[in-house]
């Protein structure tokens, strides 16, 4: 459905993209993740054949883009990482708006609109001029100005910045339920706990880059990272940790209570290792758990940095 | 969405904004509404016998002789500064018509308003020797003569071009690198040709309804008739406001300058015709186009008042038509533009 191929963009002598590639399938939330100034939103503009680009091609349903490409324009939605509403139209106009850019059957604009506040939440203030509504609230408004038409793909842009935890909730349970109808969802974030939870696969970016993509299973199989195992002894015993760190292949044991987290090298039947010394020390445990990286672990080993750095 | 609905919306957009009310209609009237209280009093006292000194020879003398209710001094320079000095005389007129005052008057007032009517007139191609105060096609048309239907005329003129911040601010709002509802414009298929048709009929509405307000409240309450052509004066500014939209679109293309700084340029863009177009008073207008005239040949506001003033004070239509087609021309050129630099519009920074 989307398909870069090595795009390259410079802004004079800063390069916001490097050769970079990326594919989305049909129906699938795709987590565009990146610290700020990697080149998510330059990535999007591309796309939407907004900005030009120095090299590569991009193609939406299977044709390249193109500014007056206006088959293709129908077919996607947009939302902004700010705001892009007008403060002197309230919910119902803003919304019929932008609908109206794509739709021009007024019934089934009308149409289109009501399903739109209804999907955001926002029966309540159908009247209400974006003054009037709290930050969240606006957030939906925004969200909803994008999507009323039904676009088969949605770029969202960071929409749950300064957001609170209803109207967060409320937006990614959405962005769900339009995967659900079919839509694809380009989906840029540096909340990694949310992309994790949200997404079907990730494009990690970093200076512009494609440093890592696919799903997180994929991601965490192709990181090498270590293994940590986490264990709630029943112990009061003082040398537990120095004798855990004695066991084949661990880097590192971090205590906290009753709750050792084991660092181990991957790919040497680690757990098997260490039933084996529980066993042979007779001690007793109430939980012992494989952990697997999470993306935030997996972000911090591909680019070297934290997410929110 | 059709046309109508687009340009529906547009016009709320605009109608709601409390800053823009302001600026197009308040502004105006509180100006005009300070002109006429300032000049009201002109008639209220005795306009009789001002004694003027004038240069021999001065090329002023035959039009000031006509005044009734000025008594011109024919005498050299030093003696005209003595009398002025001993305040023999209200006012001096030197060769060059500059006029010298003693101290501030009613009398000096009036004079110093009769020499700016004199500048103006004759800037408008009537020369002083055939310019006749009391002139046939004053009385005859029941019109005011003062300086201040200058500053009325330059006012409209103004207001005729106010649809320069409409334009500005709706062609701003469809490109991606000044705006993010920009943005969602460019990347949907809506026609731009549209979006610029709409928002110049909405445009065009919110601007006639601010000179039809202004003109209203000056005929009702100026002491002045202003209007003496009503519906020609309604063409040039309808024509005015064609052309305000075209240079708002122009203004608006400007690249990557934030839509609030931008604002400004319109601002600075039409005080600065109206001021080099008399609205600050005649004067300026006079030194401007002694010194300088190709700037109000090229000035739309000057144009706008110039032709307004003949039109109504003189019935004078000869610079009618070629106002039009001048603003016109402004108002072509401008959308030629606009259209062609955002079709196809990519950009290389958003």
């Amino acid at each position: 459905m989307i398909a870069m191929d090595k795009v390259v963009k410079r802004y004079k002598d800063v390069i916001a993209l490097d050769h970079f590639s990326f594919q989305a399938k049909e129906n699938e939330i795709i987590g565009l993740l990146g610290p700020n100034g990697c080149g998510k939103t330059t990535a999007i503009n591309c796309m939407l054949s907004l900005l030009k680009f120095d090299q590569g091609t991009i193609e939406l349903f299977g044709q390249p883009v193109n500014p007056n490409n206006n088959k293709t324009k129908r077919r996607i939605g947009i939302v902004p990482q700010e705001l892009a509403i007008f403060d002197k139209l309230n919910v119902v106009e803003n919304i019929d708006f932008y609908c109206g850019l794509y739709v021009t059957n007024k019934a089934e604009r009308k149409q289109l609109v009501n399903e739109a506040i209804a999907f955001v939440g926002l029966e309540k203030y159908r009247k209400f001029v974006p003054k009037q509504l709290s930050g969240g609230l606006k957030r939906r408004l925004n969200i909803a100005c994008g999507i009323a038409h039904k676009p088969e793909i949605l770029f969202l842009d960071e929409p749950t910045v300064a957001v609170d935890a209803q109207s967060r909730n409320f937006i990614l349970e959405g962005v769900k339920k339009m995967k659900e109808q079919g839509t694809t969802v380009i989906y840029t974030t540096h909340y990694l706990e949310e992309a994790e939870d949200l997404c079907d696969s990730f494009v990690i970016m970093d200076n512009g880059r494609n440093v890592a993509n696919g799903t997180l299973d994929e991601l965490q199989k192709s990181i090498s990272t270590t293994e940590s195992i986490t264990v709630k002894f029943i112990t009061e015993d003082d040398t537990l940790v120095s004798r855990l760190k004695q066991i084949p292949h661990v880097n590192q044991v971090l205590q906290s209570q009753d709750k050792y987290s084991i660092q181990f090298e991957k790919n040497h039947n680690n757990l098997a290792n260490l039933i084996r010394f529980i066993e042979d020390n007779s001690l007793t445990y109430t939980e012992i758990a494989s952990e697997q990286p999470s993306l935030s672990s997996i972000f911090l080993e591909l680019t070297g940095k934290e997410l929110r750095d | 969405m059709n046309f109508l609905r687009l340009t529906y919306y547009l016009l709320v957009i605009n109608f709601k904004d409390f800053g823009y009310i302001f600026w197009t209609i308040g502004y105006p009237l509180v100006l005009v509404t300070i002109f006429i209280a300032t000049t009201s009093n002109l008639g209220g006292e005795d306009m009789t016998n001002i004694e003027v000194a004038v240069t021999e020879d001065n090329e002023y003398t035959e039009v000031l002789k006509q005044i009734d209710f000025i008594t011109v001094n024919e005498m050299s320079d030093s003696t005209a500064r003595a009398e002025l000095d001993a305040e023999n005389v209200t006012g001096y007129i030197t060769e060059d018509g500059s006029l010298i005052v003693q101290g501030s008057s009613f009398h000096a007032s009036v004079l110093e308003s009769v020499m700016n009517q004199i500048h103006q007139t004759s800037i408008l191609g009537v020369s002083p020797e055939n310019f006749n105060f009391e002139a046939d096609f004053i009385q005859s048309n029941d019109m005011e003569t003062e300086p201040q239907v200058v500053m009325y005329y330059s006012t409209i003129a103004m207001v005729s071009l106010y649809t320069v911040f409409t334009s500005m601010e709706l062609i701003s709002s469809m490109r991606p690198n000044l705006s993010t509802m920009g943005a969602r414009f460019s990347a949907s298929p809506f026609s731009k040709t549209k979006y610029i048709l709409a928002s110049s009929v909405a445009g065009l509405f919110l601007g006639l309804m601010s000179n039809a307000i202004l003109i209203g409240y000056l005929m009702i309450f100026s002491e002045s008739v202003l209007f003496n052509n009503l519906l020609p004066t309604l063409g040039i500014v309808l024509a005015g406001n064609i052309a305000g939209l075209g240079l708002g679109f122009i203004i608006g293309l400007t690249p990557r300058v934030n839509i609030n700084v931008k604002s400004v340029v319109p601002v600075v863009f039409i005080v600065g015709l109206a001021f080099l177009a008399g609205l600050m008073g005649p004067g300026v207008r006079t030194v401007i186009n002694r010194e300088m005239p190709l700037i109000n040949e090229l000035n739309p506001l000057a144009h706008i008042t110039d032709t307004i003033y003949r039109v109504n004070l003189m019935d004078n239509f000869e610079s009618y038509w070629p106002t039009i087609l001048f603003l016109l021309g402004i108002t072509f050129v401008s959308f030629f533009i606009t259209l062609i630099a955002l079709r196809r519009k990519q950009y290389d920074h958003i």
